[in-house]
């Protein structure tokens, strides 16, 4: 997957694929399909669907690519016709974004020069990072990811979720805090299996 | 250096390494098909009217450049090559043609 991409490389692939070109087809694909399938499944729940949501998205994208601007780049764009088409399968028209209480009893919060995130074995980051991540309201994960794994800054995640940037912000803030919360409780109950 | 350890942010390392799902294997081959497709169809439908108009230019062009042959006058001994080689060319016309036909079909 390509997050930091040289935005001539981009671009040139960009005009092959406007021409018609496989390699530069080919090269968007590439590119963004694991994206994209992160974005759809945070959504959808369900890889069957996922998988239906990305090449429904994709197919989109590229009919109406010759009208494709250039005024966000092309994965902003991209992961918009993402986050809207799987709304559109699941049947919203925006994600449910009820309040979880955050004061929850039971996390103990650890410092964080503790090192802790590094003594994750392997092998268990994922799980650890998936259960983390499942406490977080959908559209929270849905920003975590856009920032932290596609790099997205605050603007391009409200041009993509159509959201307020205040209100980006904040969430971000929020729901990172909370992840790492999560991060490290799971790390105290499970270190001794590690 | 100082500076480089503060800049490296854990959480992010550890989302960018496993906070991604894959698909299925075989979904990226089965998308790429679907996009190629999809695509080369909707192209060949965008550009149908210039499509059309370059046929229309060079079936012009063709048959000015055999007007201008026949009023030059060619002696027989010109015609039994240039009749030959003209078959020619229209037989491998026609053969493109048909391949290009089936391998649409198939696709």
């Amino acid at each position: 997957m390509l997050f930091k991409k040289d935005r001539n490389t981009e671009d040139h692939y960009l005009d092959k694929a406007i021409r018609g070109e496989r390699a530069g087809l080919e090269y968007l694909v590439d590119a963004y399909e694991e994206m994209a399938y992160t974005i759809a499944i945070r959504i959808v729940s369900n890889s069957e669907d996922a998988e239906e949501v990305v090449q429904d998205s994709f197919l989109k994208a590229f009919k109406y690519l010759d009208q494709f601007k250039r005024a966000s780049k092309f994965s902003t764009w991209l992961y918009r016709i993402i986050y809207t088409t799987a709304l559109t399968k699941i049947g919203a028209r925006k994600l449910i974004t009820l309040e979880i209480d955050d004061d929850n009893d039971y996390i103990e919060y650890v410092s964080s020069n503790d090192g802790g995130l590094e003594r994750l074995a392997d092998a268990d980051r994922k799980r650890f990072l998936s259960m983390a991540m499942q406490r977080l309201k959908q559209e929270d994960q849905l920003i975590i990811s856009l920032h932290y794994i596609a790099d997205k800054s605050i603007a391009e995640i409200t041009e993509i979720l159509d959201m307020k940037s205040s209100a980006i912000k904040m969430r971000l803030l929020r729901s990172r805090e909370k992840l790492e919360r999560e991060l490290k409780r799971l790390l105290n109950n499970e270190i001794y299996e590690l | 250096m100082r500076r480089k350890s503060k800049d490296i942010d854990p959480l992010k390392e550890l989302l960018k390494e496993q906070g991604t799902f894959s698909p299925s294997e075989g979904f990226s081959l089965r998308l790429k098909n679907a996009v190629l497709i999809s695509y080369r169809f909707s192209y060949s439908k965008r550009y149908r009217k210039q499509e059309r108009f370059g046929k229309w230019i060079i079936g012009i062009l063709a048959t000015c450049s055999l007007l201008i042959f026949v009023d030059l006058k060619p002696s027989a001994s010109v015609l039994e090559v240039v009749f030959p080689v003209l078959s020619l060319a229209i037989g491998l016309f026609i053969l493109i043609l048909m391949f290009d036909k089936n391998s649409a079909f198939k696709s």
